[in-house]
């Protein structure tokens, strides 16, 4: 198989997947023993498999190995895989009852129900989305995280962390209404805007700001570039896009408001 | 001609005069807000000076850069400002002078034909090459944007409705700036064989171009989200309140 298409299979990433994946079906069991079968349903199943999958593909997939090696387009499609959308997936799966099945007690100890009450706060975890957005971005920094795997892998746990912080608040899978509807989609207007100026700068460069990166499979590096600010924008518009579409659908038809 | 002559197209003077003496009849009862008035002067500025000035001639006989920045300015900058420059009383006789029939759907229609149909590479050329059907696309521009506007600044639209409307916009416009900054051979043969200013290639000029619009229509359509979020966050504080924003 060439190197470039080659699967992975670090260890740390298959057990997590495997404790998730155990984490949710106990769960999942437990509340369809109680006789709530409406609460924890295939479809329910499906979702969090998938964003499970969607994670797993960004980190043993090819996409890995030519993001770490070839496409920038690649590496970041990667990020908003593990990051945002399968994120998002697996969190819309355990909204509701399913979330506290989910979690066995004697792992939330107050001393960690304190922090994640800490982590939740919206201003927290949209500064800590934000400035692990803008960290990793950094050239000098994305350089030395794809060269050194350990830094690479730190760099992937604070997306996924990232990611779940904001995604919690976005879905609310606990009902903890820490946000009102409004405030959900300021959220995700706000997460929306924040990625947009990477976008931005991805996008509007005419040179290439990551030097690992020379361009591969006929994609000059600029051209890879622009691509990686598209690919960033597109998920964001799909997974916020649609959010927003599903809180807002209801309050569609309210009476006519006075000017601006 | 000199980048910096001027070039002129008289009608969207004469119009801008016309829209501000109707301005001005319909305030001679009461006079409108400072605010209102400048938000009006600014809009029709920007319409009137960017088609009557060096900006004009650079963008019909040089850059495809410049031309994309004025047709953004007419386009999508000076429509809002003219409409929120309009009073409530001025905005009431415009509903019941036909624009109450005006669906959000069928003007976010009409501003996508109106922004996509006038670059379309045949359109766009021949109205460089003929000259007198500039003033035709210029005047799709500008009343598609006042078509795409009017049903957000009427306040027909709740804040989620207005949310909706202008995320569809962004969405839907986007392709334009973003074909232009990832193309690799120029749109426009006009601006292949044009004089060209600061070096500029005609495909670096065409990406440009394409950046000059993707990030003016990010901003604005941010922005105008941003001011619908700001509203739904205040129904909300007022419904949590007990209150009703005309009771406020």
């Amino acid at each position: 198989m060439l190197a470039h298409a080659a699967w992975s299979a670090p260890p740390l990433v298959l057990s997590l997947t495997a404790i998730s994946a155990a984490l949710f079906t106990q769960g999942w069991l437990r509340l369809r023993r109680r006789g709530r079968r409406d609460l924890a349903d295939w479809k329910r199943a499906v979702l969090f498999t998938l964003g499970l999958l969607v994670v797993l593909a960004g980190l043993v997939s090819p996409i890995h190995t030519i993001g770490e090696n070839h496409l920038l387009s690649v590496h970041m499609l990667q990020h908003v895989l593990i990051g945002d959308l399968g994120i998002a997936l697996m969190v819309v799966a355990v909204r509701g009852p399913l979330l506290v099945f989910l979690v066995p007690p004697r792992v939330l100890a107050p001393i960690v129900r304190a922090v994640l009450s800490f982590l939740l706060r919206p201003p927290v975890a949209f500064g800590l989305w934000a400035v692990n957005l803008a960290v990793w971005h950094i050239p000098s920094v994305y350089t030395s995280a794809v060269l050194h795997p350990v830094l690479h892998d730190l760099e992937h746990a604070c997306w996924v962390i990232a990611g779940l912080l904001v995604w919690t608040l976005l879905v609310d899978p606990g009902s903890h209404r820490r946000l009102t509807i409004g405030g959900r989609v300021a959220l995700a207007v706000a997460i929306f805007a924040a990625g947009q100026a990477l976008t931005d700068v991805l996008v509007f460069s005419f040179h290439p700001l990551y030097p690992l990166y020379r361009g591969a499979y006929g994609i000059s590096a600029s051209s890879d570039q622009k691509l990686a600010g598209l690919v960033m924008m597109a998920e964001q518009l799909l997974t916020l896009g649609t959010l927003v579409f599903v809180l807002i659908r209801p309050r569609l038809r309210h009476p006519r408001l006075a000017p601006a | 001609m000199s980048a910096t002559s001027f070039t002129f197209e008289p009608v969207f003077l004469g119009l801008a005069g016309l829209a501000a003496l109707a301005y001005a009849w319909a305030a001679r009862h009461k006079r409108p807000p400072a605010r209102r008035i400048a938000l009006f002067a600014v809009g029709l500025l920007l319409i009137a000076a960017s088609l009557n000035s060096p900006l004009e001639t650079i963008a019909a006989r040089r850059l495809l850069l410049v031309h994309l920045l004025q047709n953004a300015l007419i386009a999508d900058i000076a429509p809002p400002l003219i409409l929120l420059g309009l009073t409530a009383g001025m905005r009431t006789w415009l509903d019941a002078h036909g624009a109450r029939r005006l669906r959000a759907r069928y003007a976010l229609l009409a501003w996508l034909a109106a922004w996509y149909g006038t670059h379309l590479a045949g359109f766009y050329d021949w109205a460089l090459r003929s000259e007198w059907p500039l003033n035709v696309e210029h005047g799709l521009l500008i009343a598609g944007g006042l078509l795409f506007w009017w049903p957000l600044v009427s306040g027909r639209l709740t804040p989620p409705a207005a949310i909706a409307y202008l995320g569809a916009g962004f969405v839907a416009s986007s392709f334009l700036g973003l074909a232009l900054i990832f193309s690799s051979r120029p749109f426009y043969s006009f601006y292949e064989h044009t004089q060209r200013l600061w070096g500029l290639s005609p495909i670096r000029d065409q990406n440009l171009g394409g950046i000059v619009m993707n990030g003016e229509q990010t901003l604005v359509f941010l922005l105008a989200i941003g001011w619908y979020v700001w509203r739904l966050l205040e129904e909300e504080h007022l419904g949590a309140a007990g209150e009703t924003p005309a009771a406020r």
